[in-house]
């Protein structure tokens, strides 16, 4: 399966689109449910506070290969089963504040149990999107970076 | 060795990619930067130093102060930028297609 992800110069959002072979319910589950969404995280990964509901918010915690911790808290916004989640985001680590993304998740059937998940990043800025998608999501480059600097130790 | 000095070494480092994405969202003096960070004055200094030498901030001179700004063509050859962000994407999605797996022989 593709992951098709579009950052158009100009806009301040992302859109990362992808297909799985199951029914939407099944889909939903993985956003909603706590123990399932651990499950499909960068490891060690964990929830300080998860509530999978309409007002509910939810703050997670990772402590990459450097030993530095991060996560991401925020608000569920509306979550309208089978359907449709809108959160926010907002990235916690740096030593800084930064302004939270506006995140929306839908699933539409496409086939029998042919389910398409179609996530909007939005951003304050364009400039902010730019920066997230290129070095602002520590959590990951922390593990893509640490090879990256074994590999240059080895040069 | 030679002491390498590339974009990649540049962006290596946590602290500096903190640096990076405090000036993405405007130009600052090496102070106000470090006024940021719980790092010592001379260590964010440092960094900046590397940030500069690889190509990726640019000097602005504003009389005794120097300003720095993201070198947003030099950022640009962080090769193909999106890529780490959609590996990231697709190693998420792969243990999605597992759990749904999972989940569909337990039904």
């Amino acid at each position: 399966m593709t992951t098709n992800i579009t950052a158009e110069k100009g806009k301040q959002d992302i859109w990362i689109e992808r297909s799985f072979n199951a029914n939407k319910s099944l889909v939903f589950r993985l956003l909603v449910e706590e123990d399932l969404i651990i499950q499909w995280q960068v490891q060690p990964f964990t929830f300080k506070t998860f509530e999978g509901k309409n007002g509910g918010s939810y703050e997670s915690e990772h402590i990459g290969p450097d030993g530095n911790t991060y996560g991401f808290k925020g608000v569920f916004h509306e979550i309208i089963p089978n359907e449709r989640i809108i959160k926010t985001s907002e990235f916690i680590g740096l030593p800084f504040k930064v302004i939270p993304t506006l995140e929306i998740h839908s699933v539409e059937e496409t086939n029998t149990d042919q389910t398409q998940l179609t996530i909007q990043i939005i951003c304050n800025n364009e400039e902010v999107r730019d920066a997230m998608v290129q070095h602002g999501m520590q959590q990951q480059f922390d593990t893509l970076f640490s090879n990256l600097d074994n590999c240059l130790k080895t040069i | 060795m030679e002491i390498r000095r590339d974009v990649f070494q540049a962006i290596a480092d946590p602290t500096r990619r903190s640096i990076l994405v405090l000036l993405a969202a405007g130009a600052m003096g090496a102070g106000a930067i470090a006024n940021q960070f719980i790092s010592s004055r001379q260590t964010i200094s440092k960094h900046i130093q590397i940030l500069t030498e690889c190509g990726l901030l640019r000097q602005e001179h504003k009389g005794r102060e120097i300003i720095y700004h993201i070198n947003s063509k030099n950022m640009k050859q962080i090769a193909d930028f999106i890529e780490p962000f959609r590996q990231l994407w697709e190693a998420r999605f792969d243990k999605m297609d597992t759990i749904l797996d999972n989940l569909k022989n337990t039904k």
